[in-house]
């Protein structure tokens, strides 16, 4: 009995304990529990001595969370001496999404990241786990894996705080087509035809995209009968018993719709471009107004200036076709006499009429007016004289009709220029002004525009972000100083903090190594957080080829005013088949194959083997390249070819091996040095047997080189440039002390250049080659002479026709205008008119004027998207004397010895001449 | 063996020291925590204002998680609350809790503003129709007043104006639930178990 009161008497406590009020005692100690660092209990409201509160409890786990270091936190408490009690805050980290892979990988055409956004970089979540899960059942669903199952995996990284999340995929059976259907628009379509459009039949594999291709395609077919408003909807059962789709087409196919110009003639096809009911598939009120003012403006544009077109929509009785009558008052056609502009001195009439709609008609350009262009180029023109900083710029734009002509006058009275009275800098305090003021490099006295502010103003956003200053903001403002005459500037700053780039973390690479893209994308850790930086380290990564998916994202502020990076990747199939078939005048036409592996052992180095062919050409090459030469910023390559090439004067085979060094200076600059050893087969040389300044070389020899080319290209587009140049300049040396058996030097220099000018581009290119033998070598075979003539050199010659034998000197010039040809309205087509002159000589003493040829022509072009299909018709406007034959013996009695060069030569190719 | 027994007993309790959670987050939504003692202090407001008890503390969190997103969601209509409609209300209720009266205002406030709310985007344009109100009577009320074992069922004109005002609330229901099942997908929510 007395056991039995004692244990209840000590049970006592115990209760007592189970109800403990911790609230209202006062805290004894404070303890951070689950990370390291205990820096963020200085964040707390509460402190040891404080009486705990409901309050301040709860503010202190806000203020923790509140940090965006945890993701979870809870407050323990336990009993101390004096009544007081222990506070133990324990949490559990952050941790962020790094990566996000589906097991197994090729279940899907491309990677998940591909069809949805992942949530990379940001907070790792059980919910957004359960949301990307979601939304890969659905898209597994709609692949056709109606039975799939995914399990989720994740492994959390303490170190680096970062999460990698893996779908485990169990994605049963793809389903098939069961039954199919066809509901609606039978009345136009048989169900074979709709079938046969639909392009699903029971046993394919199914899969919403293809579905949804069959939809579509049921939708032109409606659409080119005239049909608008077409509804396709497919409904889709799955039987899961069966694992196959039902699938039930239902076609609405709307309204039948014919459109009609009664007053003029429009051909359909033209209708169809004017009016956009077509291409938008559907009929209302402002697509049929935007057709209205489409055919007015097409009038207008071929001399109907004064056109009126209406509009009437007339529905059919039964509902399902409608009428759109847009009848047409075409007026009389009008030419324009003249458009002249008076006034002007800061912008020259060319530079106004290049923006200008109006326009007077001109070859292969028709003329223009409306007075809705004319008002148009008229604000078009005081926004010019605006945004030179031109202040009361008036313009006025008038016409008079002249006997069905049309003079138009633009009269222009220009403003002011005002000067910068003053710039404010307010709001920096961690940047000094004399500072800013050099970065932004504006000052006052300089002429206001809206563009040099606005220049300035991003100076000086970028002079903070490259002192880590991410969130700096600078707005300006521009104030008229009525005082002065003159504009004061003001430039608002909100600097922010500054931050340094913390730990930079790689992520979702395969086969690429953790160094080359720390390499590539040039960020560093404790260097200044700049986001310009960083995303340009991402277009570094993206230039690299290797990846077909690069983020780079900021994770949680670890440590005061740093950031920590992830970069995400995904790396690109590193092996490439590629092949391309071409045409030119001599080679005909011309295959390539090529294989390459882009990324050798994840180093970003690369093989490729290539195979080239034509009717007188074949070439297979090998050439590996190392990105980083002797651990320096240069590329490195080896290659091997063998070649056998049949010229117009010879034919080779040609054995070569050379390596080369790369070093770009910038994207648009880079230096070469090559050193080369080739065996060089001649044979069949076909020269002119008098031309005794060229002995001719046959056989076996080696050439053994060093050489070194500089090359600037700032040509806005490689295959199809409107402006910028190309430079490129080649030295070579052969010496008997490298190997080789002859001795000479090689010199080529090719500059072009290209202008925009009214209505097309001005494209120049000059050339000049020098190749001279030495040191017992007195002549060099037929591979290391000039050969001039072709569709791109000499365009009154065929290919290496200007001088047959070739020649140690070279001199060509061409000039090429390039025009859209807006006479034939197909897109893409364009004509050039074009000068070449120049020619082949022995040495280069013999170079004199009197030699040029000269060749003027014409051309087609026509744009593919690996650049201009072109026809070109050279006339040689001097003809010369030439030989017949080769070899003399083989002439007849009473033929003559010499023939004149071919006037006309026509050329038809692939790709611009330079 | 008693002797050890309670020797054993003596070392295990009530001496031990044990660490309790006096708070912790339970849920995070749109990056808004919500604490044990947030819940805590519902069950009080509850409580105080007359509402039916929720046990279940999940049931509870959701509630919790509902009334949040409605109130950072309810922007695009105004419904003020003046502090006089709060007293008004306030005088309704009894002394009730600890909880400090600035917290009960500011919960019955909250409250005045949902209905407030909810009477402005969706109350205004609900008008049940006869036939509704019919319909309503014929397959709930009388159902259940059977159910009930009521011996003699009112008549349909006895109860119009509650049947009335139940079908409005059901209709109001419906599209307060649709709109907070859309705030729900959209948002962020995380359950700490």
């Amino acid at each position: 009995m007395k056991v039995r009161v004692l244990m209840l008497v000590l049970l006592v406590p115990y209760w007592l304990n189970a109800e403990q009020q911790y609230y209202g005692t006062r805290v004894a100690s404070l303890t951070l529990s689950g990370t390291e660092s205990q820096t963020d209990l200085e964040l707390l409201p509460i402190r040891p001595g404080d009486v705990i509160t409901t309050d301040n409890i709860r503010s202190s786990i806000q203020a923790l969370y509140n940090t965006g270091h945890y993701s979870y936190v809870e407050v323990d408490a336990t009993p101390a001496a004096d009544g007081a009690t222990d506070l133990i805050f324990r949490v559990q980290s952050n941790f962020f999404f790094s990566t996000i892979r589906l097991e197994p990988e090729n279940l899907l055409e491309r990677p998940l990241s591909a069809y949805f956004r992942l949530p990379y970089g940001e907070k790792f979540t059980s919910s957004a786990v359960d949301a990307i899960v979601q939304e890969t059942l659905d898209l597994l669903k709609a692949e056709g894996y109606f039975e799939a199952a995914i399990t989720p995996k994740y492994q959390l990284e303490e170190a680096s705080q970062l999460a990698f999340v893996t779908l485990s995929v169990t994605p049963g059976h793809k389903a098939k087509v069961g039954s199919v259907r066809v509901q609606g628009g039978l009345q136009t379509f048989s169900q074979k035809e709709l079938l046969d459009a639909f392009n699903f039949k029971s046993g394919d594999e199914y899969s919403a995209s293809r579905a949804e291709k069959g939809q579509a395609n049921i939708r032109a077919k409606f659409s080119e009968l005239g049909f608008l408003n077409t509804k396709v909807t497919e409904n889709r059962m799955y039987q899961s018993s069966t694992n196959t789709v039902d699938i039930d087409v239902v076609i609405e196919p709307g309204q039948f719709t014919l459109v009609e110009t009664p007053g003029f003639k429009i051909s359909k096809k033209k209708l169809r471009d004017l009016v956009p009911v077509f291409e938008e598939g559907s009929v209302d009120e402002d697509l049929v107004e935007e057709g209205r003012a489409q055919i007015l403006r097409y009038l207008q544009q071929e001399g109907y200036f004064e056109a009126m077109v209406g509009k009437d929509l007339i529905p059919a009785p039964l509902d399902n076709a409608i009428q759109i009558n847009y009848p047409i008052e075409p007026g009389v056609k009008h030419g324009i006499l003249a458009v002249a502009i008076e006034g002007n001195q800061h912008f020259s009439t060319d530079d106004i009429r290049a923006r200008m709609k109006v326009r007077k008609g001109q070859l292969l350009n028709p003329s223009f007016f409306s007075p809705e262009a004319l008002n148009e180029d008229v604000r078009t023109i005081e926004t010019m004289y605006r945004n030179a900083g031109f202040e009361g710029t008036v313009v006025k734009g008038n016409y008079a009709e002249v006997d069905h002509s049309i003079n138009i006058m633009i009269e222009i009275q220009e403003g002011r220029q005002v000067p910068i009275d003053s710039i404010v800098i307010v709001g920096n305090s961690a940047i000094s002004e004399p500072e800013l003021r050099k970065a932004m490099q504006l000052k006052e006295g300089d002429l206001y525009t809206p563009l040099v502010v606005d220049r300035a103003r991003a100076a000086v956003t970028q002079y903070y972000y490259a002192r880590g200053y991410a969130d700096a903001r600078v707005e300006r403002s521009v104030m008229d100083d009525e005082s002065n005459h003159g504009m004061r500037v003001a430039f608002v700053i909100t600097e922010g903090e500054p931050y340094q780039i913390g730990r930079i973390f790689v992520e979702g690479n395969r086969l690429t190594k953790d160094k080359i893209i720390h390499r590539n994308s040039g960020l560093y850790p404790n260097t200044p957080y700049n986001p310009e930086v960083v995303l340009e380290g991402q277009r570094r990564l993206y230039a690299t080829g290797l990846f077909t998916r690069v983020d780079i994202v900021t994770l949680s502020e670890m440590e005061p005013h740093t950031r920590d990076l992830l970069i995400q990747v995904e790396d690109a199939k590193p092996i490439l088949l590629t092949y391309s078939i071409g045409y030119q005048e001599y080679e005909r036409v011309r295959g390539t194959v090529e294989i390459s592996h882009n990324n050798l052992w994840g180093l970003d180095r690369s093989i490729s083997f290539r195979v080239r062919g034509s009717l007188r050409e074949r070439l297979a090459q090998s050439t590996f390249r190392e990105p980083r030469l002797f651990n320096h910023d240069l590329d490195g390559f080896a290659s091997a070819f063998f070649e056998h090439t049949q010229r117009p004067s010879f034919t080779a085979n040609r054995l070569d091996f050379s390596l080369q060094t790369l070093k770009r200076f910038s994207p648009s600059q880079n230096f070469l040095f090559t050193m080369g050893y080739q065996t060089v087969d001649l044979e069949d040389i076909r020269v002119n047997p008098l031309a005794e300044k060229l002995k001719t070389e046959r056989g076996i020899f080696q050439i053994a080189r060093f050489g070194t080319s500089y090359v600037q290209d700032r040509r806005n587009d490689p295959l199809n440039p409107t402006t910028g140049s190309f430079n490129t300049t080649t030295f070579q040396i052969a010496s008997r002390a490298f190997g080789s058996e002859l001795n000479f030097t090689s010199l080529y220099n090719l500059y072009s250049f290209y202008t925009p000018v009214p209505r097309g581009v001005l494209a120049t290119s000059v050339r000049l080659g020098w190749n001279h033998p030495f040191g017992g070598t007195t002549s060099l075979p037929p591979t290391e002479r000039y050969f001039a003539g072709g569709s791109t050199t000499l365009r009154g010659f065929s290919f290496d026709d200007a001088v047959p034998e070739g020649g140690y000197a070279m001199t060509i010039g061409n000039f090429e205008y390039r025009t859209p040809l807006g006479i034939i309205p197909i897109k893409g087509l364009g004509a050039a008119l074009f000068y070449d002159t120049g020619n082949v000589f022995s040495t280069l003493s013999d170079i004199h004027l009197s030699q040029f040829t000269h060749t003027a022509g014409f051309g087609l072009r026509y744009q593919t998207p690996l650049g201009p299909v072109r026809i070109d018709v050279g006339i040689n406007l001097n003809p010369k004397l030439r030989f017949r034959v080769q070899d003399l013996s083989t002439l007849k009695p009473g033929e003559p010895l010499y023939r004149r060069e071919e006037r006309f030569k026509v050329f038809f190719t692939l790709g611009n001449p330079f | 063996m008693k002797p050890v027994l309670l020797l054993l007993y003596c070392l295990s309790s009530p001496f031990a020291i044990r660490a309790e959670v006096i708070d912790r987050i339970v849920a995070v939504v749109d990056g808004h925590i919500i604490t044990a003692s947030d819940m805590r202090q519902q069950r009080e407001i509850r409580g105080t204002l007359g509402d039916k008890p929720i046990e279940d503390e999940a049931a509870l969190l959701q509630h919790v998680i509902d009334d949040y997103l409605i109130e950072t969601n309810m922007t695009d209509v105004t419904a003020d609350v003046t502090d006089g409609e709060v007293d008004a209300e306030m005088r309704k209720f009894g002394p009730g809790s600890d909880l400090p009266p600035a917290k009960v205002r500011e919960a019955v406030r909250l409250r005045i503003r949902m209905r407030k709310y909810f009477d402005k985007r969706w109350g205004e344009s609900i008008h049940p129709t006869d036939e509704d109100i019919r319909r309503y009577y014929e397959n709930v009320f009388v159902p259940a007043a059977k159910e009930r074992g009521l011996a003699a069922i009112p008549t349909l004109e006895s109860v119009a104006d509650s049947v009335r005002n139940n079908v409005f609330q059901e209709a109001l229901n419906h599209e307060i639930n649709i709109w907070l099942e859309a705030i729900r997908r959209k948002s962020k929510i995380e359950i700490f178990k």
